[in-house]
């Protein structure tokens, strides 16, 4: 047995030895994901792009209303609570109904293929009863009975005292049916714990999602080389970001495109307006109810990003809206 | 010792020895790198917000001649402040004589016949990118000189185009919210706080030079101003240590002519802020140190422990004096805002109304009057409910009288003092005695007069199990139930209230309401005082927004007044007095006013109204 000593204190020694360079390569790793991941962020791949026909449709229910102009749908909450259509010169004319009240304010909406109308909740001014509840809500505006229901709900989606947002910005792919729709209730001071989620519009489910981005505002791209990608305005910073829209959903690499000159803007609205042109609407954003419910405009911001496709960068100028 | 055992030993060694070595040196390899890359990238940044009063920067030679100067200014009936020759080249001396004659370059310096602060900022030879086709095509063979004029009081430049050969002005744009580069004379200025600024002095822990500054942040033409508060002048001069790759970025207001905040940060590219404004400033700044964290205070034999909370203002809790137990928490909750007004059957009900972004609530009283306002939560100024938000830190002072010390904490909208914007002040006294105050401050403005405000003081003093008493006719009554009760407001009784450790009756505090005793020009609580027994629900934790703004027969606590037994208790103490404003000349209360002064400037001024109730420990002889 005393033969053996040496050749185990050896063993050890092996042993330990291997945990060590094993530790220092695990370190090693990790810088060399996060090396990747610089890289990802700087290495932007979209190519020219321009306006595209929106396969949105007008709400069946206007015909009903014999309303054939222009409609602009109005969540600004001046000229009633929850969501209202103008309409008619100057948008002077309004359509509303009280039973549209029903579940609180709106942030931002987008239209679909059939003329419906899906609205994404907003906390406004102060908190009342249901407020937080109405946030984990998507909801829409039935195109053919003009009936404002719940179209689905996120259960993991818990606004609160600390955060009383929670969804807060919706796209529409018409390609593919889908909805990407972000979330940012559980975010804190120090940590983004928003959602991007990717949701099949006929089965309601969620088909895909990424984890850690607070987007505040959502839009959908499609290059010359038919990429597609998904712009996000942060709420975080006063960037906008991209993701590549997959067959499965969405590419969980995130490409930085942009800063808005002005770091205490956050993208609310983006725009494709025309060729290689951008047009984002900015806006303070802290969380709380106090910039965001402003609703004179005056805390918005208004900008315009041109791409220049072969320098892979964009160029933004402020503009008067 | 065998052999085997003494080579094993050998083996062991030797080996833990370079195993050893190798991690030591891994380590401090890795961690030179990281502590590398984090001094050039990520310059941990810490922001300072000021300490001081506007006056440290008021007796500033160059502050000083620079006020003396404007005020020389408007008593002689002028508005704008020329630029000193020592700026100008010969011509541009022609072009500001012109400018300063001509009516429509000065139509914007008066306001309801009073004149405003205008400073000439610039005058230089013009650049083609600047003109009109007319200018354009003139000044091809023409001297002409581009002057900038800045409006501190409405935050507009002003920009002509100066034919100096034909001594005419061709040109004059005006840009409302947008501000100019500034005067060489405004540099100076700007730097001269910086220098002179305590805290940059802390902060650099050496007296600073005019050769430590740089001007990086100095803006473009037209830019927006680093200031959160972009109605405001300000620029960021900048001390710069290249050796530690760090700056220290001090934001100057020179509207206020005062330090705004100082931030350090590094130089690299990554952490240098393009925009350090106060507002935000102060928003990392409160968030950090007072909304995610407790603070600890121990001073004159108190320990408090506070925090900012999301929508119940500043909260002190575990407070005691001299190793005894005081208060477990103590907080406002709210301020109900209330107006009178006539016409209550004509009054529609039926839309939402919203002013100032807050939703109004109405509610029909008698005699044709109804009441509207709203409920005001105050609260950290990032992920909260609140809309009156956080200013500054929570503030340490002296008493005005002496004999303790405050905790202060100033809340405002941010767009106070302007109509229905509010200021409010959440403040505890802690006095030598072991005596204490918890104190609400309203500094207006509001919506106009007949404002009926109501704070909502949630107190819940630390005494074990508790009993309360109110002093009837010439005996202390021990109340057995929840109740509500209209607290004198006569101060005929100093002491109409008190509550008791339930085992030792000696322990525990008189309650003091205020009737305008405090010396502090308050013109009493007219409180109602809610005593119910504690449960967590009930505002131990941050409260949502309690009541209605304007049922007067109400101020939400009612719910928690159950007839529940508070003898031997925890108690928790609910005391919400009721104040009306004055916007009566020579009265006002709880009131603001901006008015422009005789340096063409606006000035603020505030007579704040001050309710509260002191708590004064029972002492064995009383």
């Amino acid at each position: 047995m005393k033969k053996l000593l040496p050749i185990i204190s050896l063993l050890l020694v092996v042993l330990a030895g291997v945990y060590v360079v094993n530790l220092d390569s695990e370190q090693k790793g990790d810088s060399v994901v996060e090396k990747a991941n610089k890289k990802i962020e700087k290495n932007i791949k979209l190519a020219s792009f321009d306006k595209r026909k929106s396969c949105a449709k007008r709400p069946k229910f206007l015909k009903s209303f014999k309303i054939k102009s222009a409609v602009m749908i109005d969540l600004s909450q001046r000229s009633a609570k929850g969501v209202s259509l103008l309409f008619g010169k100057d948008f002077r004319k309004f359509l509303h109904s009280p039973k549209w009240e029903r579940f609180g304010y709106f942030g931002t909406y987008t239209l679909d293929i059939d003329g419906n109308i899906y609205l994404v909740p907003m906390p406004f001014v102060s908190i009342e009863k249901d407020t937080f509840e109405y946030q984990k809500n998507l909801y829409i505006l039935d195109s053919s009975s003009a009936k404002l229901d719940i179209f689905m709900s996120f259960d993991d989606v818990n606004a609160s005292n600390s955060n009383p947002y929670g969804l807060s910005a919706i796209a529409y792919d018409c390609k593919s049916d889908r909805f990407y729709i972000s979330a940012i209730d559980s975010s804190t001071y120090d940590r983004a714990n928003g959602r991007i989620y990717v949701v099949d519009r006929k089965s309601k489910k969620v088909i895909d999602k990424i984890d850690g981005f607070d987007a505040l505002a959502l839009t959908i791209v499609e290059d010359e080389k038919g990429a597609r990608y998904l712009l996000a305005g942060s709420a975080r910073d006063d960037a906008l970001y991209s993701y590549e829209i997959t067959q499965d959903g969405l590419s969980q690499d995130r490409v930085k495109l942009l800063n808005v000159p002005t770091a205490t803007q956050h993208i609310r609205k983006i725009r494709v307006k025309s060729k290689d042109m951008l047009e984002l609407e900015t806006i303070e954003f802290s969380y709380s109810l106090v910039a965001s419910s402003d609703d004179s405009g005056k805390y918005r911001e208004h900008y315009l990003a041109k791409y220049n496709s072969l320098a892979k960068s964009f160029e933004v100028s402020k503009i008067q809206p | 010792m065998s052999k085997e055992v003494k080579l094993s030993i050998a083996i062991l060694f030797v080996g833990m020895l370079v195993v050893g070595g190798y991690a030591y040196k891994r380590k401090t390899s890795s961690h030179t790198a990281v502590s590398q890359s984090s001094k050039s990238d990520r310059v941990e940044e810490k922001i300072i917000l000021p300490q001081y009063e506007d006056s440290t920067y008021a007796n500033i030679p160059q502050v000083k001649e620079y006020v003396e100067d404007l005020k020389h200014l408007i008593s002689k009936g002028k508005a704008v402040l020329p630029l000193d020759s020592s700026e100008l080249d010969d011509k541009a001396m022609v072009a500001q004589e012109i400018l300063l004659k001509n009516q429509e370059f000065l139509k914007d310096t008066k306001q309801d016949g009073k004149l405003l602060h205008n400073d000439m900022m610039r005058i230089l030879p013009a650049i083609i990118s600047a003109m009109d086709k007319n200018s354009a095509k003139i000044c091809q063979t023409h001297s002409c000189y581009e002057a900038e004029k800045y409006n501190f009081v409405t935050n507009t430049t002003t920009r002509a185009i100066v034919d100096v050969d034909d001594k005419k002005v061709l040109q004059i744009d005006r840009y409302s919210n947008r501000q100019p580069d500034i005067s060489l004379r405004l540099t100076h200025i700007a730097q001269a706080i910086a220098l002179n600024a305590p805290e940059v002095k802390k902060e650099l822990g050496f007296k600073p030079s005019r050769k430590d500054i740089t001007m990086a942040n100095v803006r473009g033409s037209m830019k927006e101003s680093p200031c959160e508060d972009t109605t405001h002048l300000c620029v960021a001069p900048t001390f710069a240590q290249h050796k530690e790759q760090q700056a220290l970025w001090a934001v100057v207001d020179l509207t206020q002519m005062r330090l705004a905040a100082a931030k350090w940060a590094g130089l690299g590219k990554t952490t240098t802020p393009a925009c350090i404004g106060e507002r935000s400033l102060q928003n990392r700044y409160i968030m950090k140190h007072f909304c995610q964290k407790d603070t600890i205070l121990d001073k004159n034999g108190w320990h408090i422990v506070y925090r900012l909370t999301g929508s119940d203002g500043l909260e002190i809790v575990d407070v005691s004096f001299k190793g005894k137990k005081v208060i477990k928490s103590a907080k406002i909750v709210d301020w109900h805002v209330a107006y009178k007004q006539k016409g209550a059957d004509e009054l529609d009900e039926t839309t939402t109304t919203y002013i100032e972004g807050r939703k109004v609530e109405f509610i029909k009283g008698n005699n044709n009057e109804f009441f509207f306002g709203y409920n005001d939560a105050m609260g950290c100024p990032l992920f909260s409910t609140s809309v009156v938000l956080a200013f500054n830190g929570p503030q340490v002072k002296p008493l005005p009288r002496g004999g303790g010390f405050m905790l202060t904490q100033d809340f405002r909208n941010p767009k106070w003092p302007m109509a229905c914007n509010y200021r409010y002040e959440n403040r505890f006294e802690f006095y030598d005695d072991g005596s204490f105050r918890v104190v609400g401050v309203n500094k207006g403005r509001g919506c106009g007069d007949n404002a009926l405000y109501r704070p909502v003081m949630r107190i819940d003093l630390d005494l074990g199990e508790e009993d309360f008493y109110s002093y009837e006719g010439n005996s202390w009554d021990k109340w057995s139930k929840e109740g509500i009760d209209r607290v004198p407001r006569d101060g005929k009784v100093e002491y109409p209230y008190k509550i008791v450790q339930a085992k030792n009756r000696q322990n525990g505090y008189f309650i003091e309401p205020n009737h305008g005793q405090f010396k502090d020009n308050s013109r009493g609580d007219n409180a109602t005082l809610y005593v119910s027994r504690f449960h967590t629900q009930e505002g131990a934790k941050d409260l949502l927004t309690l009541g209605s703004c304007c049922k007067l027969n109400s101020d939400g606590v009612e719910d928690y007044i159950n007839d529940e037994s508070i003898s031997e208790q925890n108690i928790v103490l609910w005391y919400v007095p009721r104040i009306i404003n004055d916007t009566r000349k020579g009265s006002e209360y709880c009131w603001a006013d901006t008015l422009i002064g005789d340096d063409g400037n606006l000035h603020i001024q505030v007579w704040p109204c001050t309710v509260g109730p002191k708590f004064v420990p029972i002492r064995g002889d009383r």
